[in-house]
């Protein structure tokens, strides 16, 4: 089988800027270019772009504007996960046998059209993503005893290790009072409890194994793959677990042959802190149930296995962007580069990514 | 236009049930989901039940499973405090850009 590695990642500062999502693209794909040793346009059979935006055919844009010809080229859209999706792709392409080299690109515009999924008919006038994220919180809470105040560990964990990333939109520490005294937006969620969407960009090149060592000592490897999309409306959930999540961690652990329990580190789908217990569950790092506690001890420990960049919650949240942002971070810690935010001895790393209310979900497992 | 959204501007809250199957079509289709067999459609069977509730802004929201088939959010319009697994009738349903669903608690009878 044709191994595919993470060869070079980048990710801009997240913002509320108003940018052309051409030039969001761009801005991720050119220190590709400028930080990847040997790397030329030339060797780029793949481009492949991650967005919600409306604008038509930005695969090719992207790749006239960095001047590459590539092989293969086209964009990827499914909301919130349209960015692992496009990199899945991309390492579908590689491990084919049909390229050698791809480069992934995603960003999203502060009035991304994806944040609303319109054809979901079954959530009526309620089409905010809050009211389907209250409705997994309050059943979450009536079963399991979840607090406020376990869901407000959550969001001080995620902002307190935003503070060391600096492409995060807003770093900024918050003590759990400050997440408990947020404004109320229902009575299960709080202001601190949401993500907030953003203007950014990430951009990461995928090689074979053949040609990985060329651009890179330190490629890190996709081990394993899973995706599953089990409806594309919201009320067909169960409300206290995410199926779509635990089908595709299996795929993704069955593939690469690991436990949960191995898992070093760890970016998750956190676009509200009720997903991220529900998420950790899912991925069975802890049984149901276990999360809010789980989530307690790592904020106390000040451990950073969860969300090392802060996830969504912490450093923002540009829909096309968040998948790539996601797997360069992990790429970014499995290669020991990540500075403050660096999780020590990190040997196995876990990026989830989900969509429409957690009827999809993409895992990728990745090591050195 | 669909035959759900028309129903919906008419105040009905319709759906398909399959001809072949039974399966009632939720969401909306032009066929069954199941078995690609063509629908009858009907008037929705009441009362659903209470799945889950919260509120914003003072208005409580709910999702309510009716004919276990069809689960909708919509909000409920009386101000009590419902209990999971109660009876909820659809008591409104509209159109306007998108579907407006209004719940009210159905009374317990002795
Ligand atoms: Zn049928």
């Amino acid at each position: 089988m044709n191994r595919v590695a993470v060869v070079s990642h980048s990710t801009t500062k997240f913002s509320l800027e108003d940018i052309p999502v051409e030039g969001l693209l761009v801005s991720a794909a050119r220190p590709i270019f400028e930080n990847t040793r040997n790397l030329s346009q030339n060797d780029v059979d793949v481009v492949l772009v991650s967005t919600n935006d409306n604008k038509k055919y930005l695969s090719a844009i992207v790749s006239e504007l960095t001047g590459i010809s590539p092989k293969i080229s086209h964009s990827v859209e499914s909301l919130c996960n349209s960015g692992a999706n496009a990199v899945i792709s991309a390492y579908s392409y590689i491990q084919a046998g049909l390229a050698d080299v791809a480069l992934v690109v995603g960003a999203e515009r502060l009035d991304s059209p994806g944040q609303v999924l319109e054809w979901d008919v079954s959530r009526g006038e309620l089409k905010h993503p809050i009211f389907w994220a209250s409705m997994f919180a309050k059943a979450h809470k009536r079963k399991f005893g979840t607090t406020d105040e376990q869901l407000a560990y959550v969001s001080a964990k995620n902002h307190k290790n935003a503070k060391d990333n600096p492409n995060a939109y807003q770093p900024k520490e918050f003590s759990i009072n400050d997440v408990m005294n947020s404004k109320k937006v229902t009575d299960d969620l709080r202001l601190l409890d949401c993500s907030r969407p953003c203007a950014g960009s990430a951009a990461v090149l995928l090689a074979s194994e053949r040609e990985a060592k060329k651009f890179s000592d330190t490629p890190v490897w996709i081990s394993g793959v899973g995706q599953k999309t089990t409806s594309a409306s919201f009320t067909k959930n169960d409300l206290t677990s995410i199926q779509s999540t635990v089908d595709a961690a299996e795929q993704a652990y069955r593939m690469a042959g690991i436990e949960p329990a191995q898992i070093d580190v760890a970016e998750v789908h956190d676009a509200f802190t009720i997903c991220e217990l529900m998420i950790l569950e899912g991925l069975g790092i802890v049984p149901a149930g276990k999360a809010a506690n789980y989530a307690i001890d790592l904020y106390n420990t000040g451990s950073r296995k969860i969300n090392p960049r802060g996830g969504l919650i912490g450093s923002g949240h540009p829909l096309g962007a968040t998948g790539i942002a996601q797997i360069a971070e992990i790429a970014c810690q499995l290669e020991g580069g990540a500075l403050r935010r660096q999780v020590n001895s990190a040997g196995i790393g876990l990026v989830h990514n989900m969509s429409a209310a957690a009827t999809s979900s993409s895992v990728l497992v990745m090591n050195p | 236009m669909s035959v759900f959204e028309t129903g919906l501007k008419k105040g009905r809250f319709v759906v398909g049930q399959c001809s072949k199957c039974q399966k009632i079509a939720w969401p909306p289709n032009d066929f069954c989901s199941g078995c690609f067999g063509s629908l009858l459609w009907r008037d929705l069977k009441q009362p659903g039940t209470l799945l889950e509730h919260s509120q914003k802004d003072g208005r409580k929201f709910c999702i309510v499973e009716f004919e276990r088939a069809v689960k909708i959010m919509g909000v409920l319009i009386e101000d009590v405090e419902p209990t999971i697994g109660q009876n909820i009738q659809l008591a409104n349903c509209g159109f306007d850009k998108s579907p407006r669903f209004e719940f009210s608690v159905v009374p317990e009878v002795n």
